[in-house]
């Protein structure tokens, strides 16, 4: 199987990431309380992830304890982070750099775990960097449009 | 201001991503639904303890919302995590993150008619270009 066959598997992470994209701009929208709503989601990924626990009968780990705790911290503070910088600043702005954090992501993959990126996939990273930054500028046009 | 507080969540959000790709590069695949509920845990508890959260009286919406949130988080999770078992690093993360964008907007154009400005399209081309040079090899 080679990558093409795989990126099957990402299609259902795609779908609920742009589902989850979706709602962040609904919870702005609506005026929810963002700390309430987040204990609210947080609360009930804790239990679906247990049930999933239960369902796979996981056994106890301190090195997963410790990389899930670690990223816990970390993803409390992204979206916290990204909702409160929704309503102070430039909503297109702040969509944008956050979507930016995927090369983050690839510079510890290749600098902390040695993965090799081949240049191929050097230019696919870099195409996805340039669409996001379009998007942005798309959706700064047609509010511009809409003002007008 | 806001500029420093997005900059920290773009970081924040790049570690959190990484250390779901730790979990399988320490071998510890069978451990995900584990590594799951520790995260998630920590942020509850983070979100409990904040002290901002003094009044746990909750809107209908923001229940609502925040199911919504917790089922899509969870199940985005899970298949981001088993893509990574097969799949390098870079890839997933660059087709989940911008590969939402992209989807998104083709469903908004084929579905809803959306009309895109030339930067819109552009986005859409060089989006799936993008993944076409991320399923080579």
């Amino acid at each position: 199987m080679d990558n093409k066959e795989f990126l099957i598997l990402l299609l259902p992470a795609l779908i609920f990431y742009s589902i989850l994209g979706y709602l962040y701009k609904m919870i702005i929208r609506k005026n929810c309380r963002i700390k309430n709503t987040l204990f609210v989601s947080f609360a009930c990924a804790m239990l679906l992830s247990a049930i999933l626990c239960l369902l796979f009968r996981c056994s106890f780990s301190p090195g997963v304890l410790l990389i899930g705790v670690t990223g816990g911290i970390f993803l409390y503070a992204a979206v916290y982070l990204y909702l409160k910088s929704l309503t102070l600043g430039k909503k297109i702005i702040s969509w944008v750099i956050f979507k930016m954090s995927l090369v983050v992501a690839v510079l510890i993959s290749v600098f902390l775990w040695g993965e090799n990126i081949t240049s191929k996939q050097t230019i696919g990273i870099m195409l996805m960097i340039i669409s996001v930054i379009f998007f942005g500028l798309d959706m700064r046009t047609r509010k511009k449009e809409d003002v007008d | 201001m806001w500029i420093n507080i997005i900059l920290v969540a773009m970081i924040a959000n790049g570690i959190a991503l990484a250390s779901m790709k730790a979990v399988h590069q320490y071998g510890y695949d069978k451990f995900i639904p584990f590594f799951l509920f520790c995260m998630y845990t920590t942020s509850t508890l983070i979100s409990r303890l904040s002290p901002e959260f003094k009044k746990p009286v909750f809107d209908k919406k923001e229940v609502f919302m925040g199911l919504a949130l917790g089922v899509s988080v969870v199940a985005g999770m899970v298949f981001v995590t088993l893509a990574l078992r097969f799949l390098p690093g870079c890839v997933v993360y660059s087709v989940v993150n911008g590969g939402a964008v992209v989807l998104v907007s083709i469903a908004a154009a084929l579905i809803f008619r959306e009309k895109y400005s030339i930067f819109g399209i552009l986005g859409i081309i060089s989006g799936v270009v993008s993944v076409f040079f991320l399923s080579l090899k």
